[in-house]
């Protein structure tokens, strides 16, 4: 007997998974997305998501230098900056945050839209609660509502896909014009809305419409989610629950469902906002009633709201329930059995 | 460093079982230790009756002392036969002082006179058969039987392995298989039981096959598989999930609940009835990480520790951690000399290298519940361990018990799955302890002395 044996509590045992894991697999699952819209949208997306992201973490490492980090030196930068404890930008969630808010923004954006943007979601949808772990909101899509409500113009005007060829041949030409000016034109859910013109499915599903950056391909967020689902990062009860109301509601105000579940943020919201652990309830029957809500009032704003799209909106405001769905939706899980009433008695003495 | 890089590949939400290392092993029989000490004590106040003196020379099988209030009380015996050389409080696994009776083995092992004890001559007098149990020292769960009058309706028997690295009730079901079934077929005349239901999981397929054809002639007893292994201590849920009684949500212990007993005690029973030896042997996994040779052994009740491990091959200096149980449930000892109690099924010894004291990277710190779930999906006992953990951490112990903390059935999956590193466990039983008002250390700290 030489060494100290350690005592602790059980179990002993961990999977091993952090919440870096779940941030990491965010990122690959984006992968096909972000190579998507890159091909639709041109070389401007990319610069769209690194001002995004970059922004965020910005934010996130300024307010956490400046309010939660107390001993932050400042000399030895680096060093104090990746060994300080309340310094947490390296778990990837303002990284997540960036990259999803740059989804919901429209190509022709202007720089400072998502450096804006970012910074509100980063400060005011997170820091201001605590930080990770805290928000009541999806941060990303407080980002996306304050955008929407301070320049509605830049925010809802999209432009046409991209035709490498005139951008090759402008490169050609004039090498500094990296930004093409594209043609403006509506949305296909504007599109319904405003001149009752229906686009073609199979544009939809390939994402070859004009749309925000990361929403209008299907099969690249479809890839994505089939990665989450299989890692074990997302369950489905959100997304089916979403989509399946979608479609049966869109059934019952006799619209066309197919289109409403293509079109717009509805898939990317689905499988990558509403999913948003933090903002989501923990009870499986809680996420069912927590997809069902924001399917119904997305599709309720589609059809009877002053905006095209809602799903943003409809998000947010299941957000704000999620504590409320928690605590009706735990009472199905609670069977009293046991010593629940042997221990009733002795409560009184607190 | 698992956690620190991100892997492409899933994870799977339930531990591994790691049955590989000694399920397929033969099991061993350790020889005759030098020294064995028995508790008589399970608790700092349980009360005990001390039988023999120090100096005195006892052989095995020989009552030494009763463990237990006279009604209920449960004898122990010299699990070898030698010199008595100490008497009183001496360390006990669950970490306290315990009157204990040390034994200097003379190595021997002159046996007792024993007389097996026959059912059938006992006859109707159950009182008189429970007392026989008690004197060979069998656990059961007096209480509730002498509290219902010997009569229970049906018997649980859980044979799921819930520990990983832990494969002993696999192996008292592939060696013993006759021997329980015989014990079990004795309980249930004595308790006046109509049935009785030994739960095996779904995949150890060559269990249910052993344990049918050994109950083919016994109609009381049925073999039920589940997918999931159960602890030891979701009786409730199992009888829940088997909807064996007869209200699934009923608020207080109902009389047709099942009494659950263990595969140990079953044998025991068999041993009692038909070689008249007492409960002095039991079948225990030793593995881990620091353990050479994993493997199912025989050990005399009250073998130190530190037996067991060098018997496994494992050095007692490259340790840094050694559980009684599982790594999921384990009791951690301070001390190998400490001596294996009548529950414990298995040993599990970790080196040091896993779980360094000074790992101090901030990926296995602590970190805020990011609510992803994992723990709600996981929890057998189906309460949300994140939000009561919360309510604990700010000392709403109202709230925590109302969200159903006495549920909780302390098997540590919750915090197994957490990628945040929150100590759920230790929260859950935390609470419990502020909430019943007991007397103990941990009642008295404060919460926020802990730094949470």
């Amino acid at each position: 007997m030489s060494n100290r044996l350690i005592v602790s509590s059980p179990p002993y045992l961990k999977t091993g998974e952090t919440a870096h894991c779940l941030m990491f697999d965010v990122f690959v699952a984006s992968v096909p997305i972000v190579a998507a819209s890159t091909f639709f949208f041109g070389p401007r997306a990319l610069w769209i998501i690194f001002l995004s992201m970059s922004s965020a973490v910005l934010t996130e490492a300024l307010i956490q230098i400046l309010f939660k980090a107390p001993g932050f030196r400042f000399k030895p930068f680096l060093y104090s900056f990746l060994t300080n404890d309340d310094i947490t930008v390296l778990d990837g969630s303002a990284l997540v945050t960036g990259l999803l808010l740059a989804f919901t923004l429209p190509p022709s954006s202007p720089f400072w839209v998502p450096v804006v943007g970012s910074f509100v979601a980063v400060a005011i949808g997170k820091q201001v609660f605590g930080g990770m772990g805290y928000n009541i909101f999806n941060p990303a899509l407080v980002g996306r509502a304050f955008i929407l409500a301070a320049w509605p113009g830049k925010a809802t005007s999209f432009t046409e896909t991209i035709s490498w060829s005139a951008w090759a041949h402008s490169l050609g030409i004039n090498p500094t014009s990296w930004v093409i000016d594209g043609i403006s034109t509506a949305t296909p859910l504007a599109l319904l809305k405003l001149q009752s013109q229906a686009t073609p499915p199979l544009d939809l599903i390939i994402g070859s419409v004009p749309g925000s950056l990361g929403e209008t391909s299907a099969i690249a967020i479809l890839f994505g989610a089939a990665y989450l689902l299989y890692k074990g990062t997302i369950s489905w009860h959100i997304p089916v629950s979403f989509v399946g109301t979608v479609l049966l509601l869109s059934f019952v105000l006799g619209e066309n469902p197919v289109f409403h579940i293509f079109a717009g943020g509805l898939l990317l919201g689905a499988f990558f906002m509403a999913t948003d652990v933090v903002t989501s309830p923990v009870t499986k029957w809680g996420r069912l009633v927590f997809g069902a809500g924001a399917g119904a009032v997305t599709l309720l704003v589609r059809i009877y709201g002053a905006y095209p799209e809602g799903v943003c909106y409809s998000i947010l405001l299941m957000n704000a329930l999620t504590p409320l769905i928690d605590r009706y939706t735990f009472r199905t899980y609670q069977n009293p059995i046991g010593e629940v009433s042997a221990t009733k008695g002795e409560r009184s003495e607190n | 460093m698992d956690g620190f890089l991100p892997t492409f590949i899933r994870r799977t939400q339930t531990p591994p079982t790691f049955g590989e290392f000694t399920r397929d092993r033969p099991s061993s029989k350790m020889g005759i230790p030098e020294r064995v000490v028995v508790p008589l004590q399970d608790t700092h106040d349980t009360p005990c009756d001390i039988m023999v003196q120090e100096g005195e020379s006892v052989r095995l099988g020989q009552k030494i002392g009763l463990m237990g209030k006279p009604p209920v009380s449960v004898c122990a015996h010299a699990s070898t036969s030698g010199k008595v050389d100490r008497v009183g409080p001496l360390p006990h696994p669950l970490g306290f002082l315990a009157q204990s009776v040390s034994i200097l083995s003379d190595g021997k092992d002159d046996l007792d006179d024993l007389t097996p004890l026959n059912p059938k001559k006992i006859g109707d007098d159950k009182s008189r058969l429970f007392e026989a149990f008690r004197e060979m020292g069998i656990p059961l769960n007096y209480e509730l039987l002498y509290g219902r009058g010997f009569k229970v309706s049906s018997l649980l028997v859980n044979a799921t392995e819930f520990e990983p690295y832990i494969t002993s009730k696999h192996h008292m079901i592939k060696e013993r298989g006759q021997d329980l079934v015989g014990g079990l077929r004795v309980l249930i005349g004595a308790c006046s039981a109509s049935q009785a239901v030994i739960v095996v999981e779904k995949r150890q397929s060559s269990l249910v096959n052993i344990l049918r054809s050994a109950t083919k002639e016994v109609p009381e007893i049925t073999i039920k598989t589940v997918l999931r292994p159960y602890p030891e201590t979701a009786a409730n849920l199992l009888t829940q999930k088997l909807s064996l009684a007869k209200s699934n949500h009923s608020k207080s212990v109902h009389a047709g609940d099942p009494m659950s007993v263990d595969l140990s005690s079953l044998l025991a029973i068999n041993n009692a009835c038909f070689l008249g030896v007492p409960f002095v042997e039991q079948l225990v996994t030793v593995a881990g990480s620091g353990i050479k040779d994993p493997q199912n052994v025989w050990v005399k009740t009250g073998v130190p520790l530190l037996h067991i491990i060098n018997h496994a091959g494992g050095s007692p200096s490259r340790l840094g951690r050694v559980t009684l149980g599982g790594p999921l449930m384990g009791i951690p000892q301070q001390s190998l000399e400490v001596p294996l109690i009548k529950r414990a099924k298995g040993l599990f010894a970790a080196t040091a290298f896993l779980f360094d004291e000074h790992r101090e990277s901030r990926f296995y710190k602590r970190t805020p519940c990011i609510k992803c779930a994992k723990c709600v999906d996981a929890c057998p006992a189906s309460i949300i361990p994140n939000a009561i953990a919360d309510y604990v951490d700010n000392e709403l112990l109202g709230d925590a018990e109302q969200w159903g903390i006495f549920r909780c059935v302390e098997c540590g999956l919750c915090e197994y799955v957490c990628p945040s590193r929150i100590p759920l466990l230790e929260i859950m039983r935390l609470g419990k302890v502020l909430l019943k008002g007991e007397e103990s250390l941990l009642a008295r700290i404060n919460l926020k002395t802990l730094g949470w």
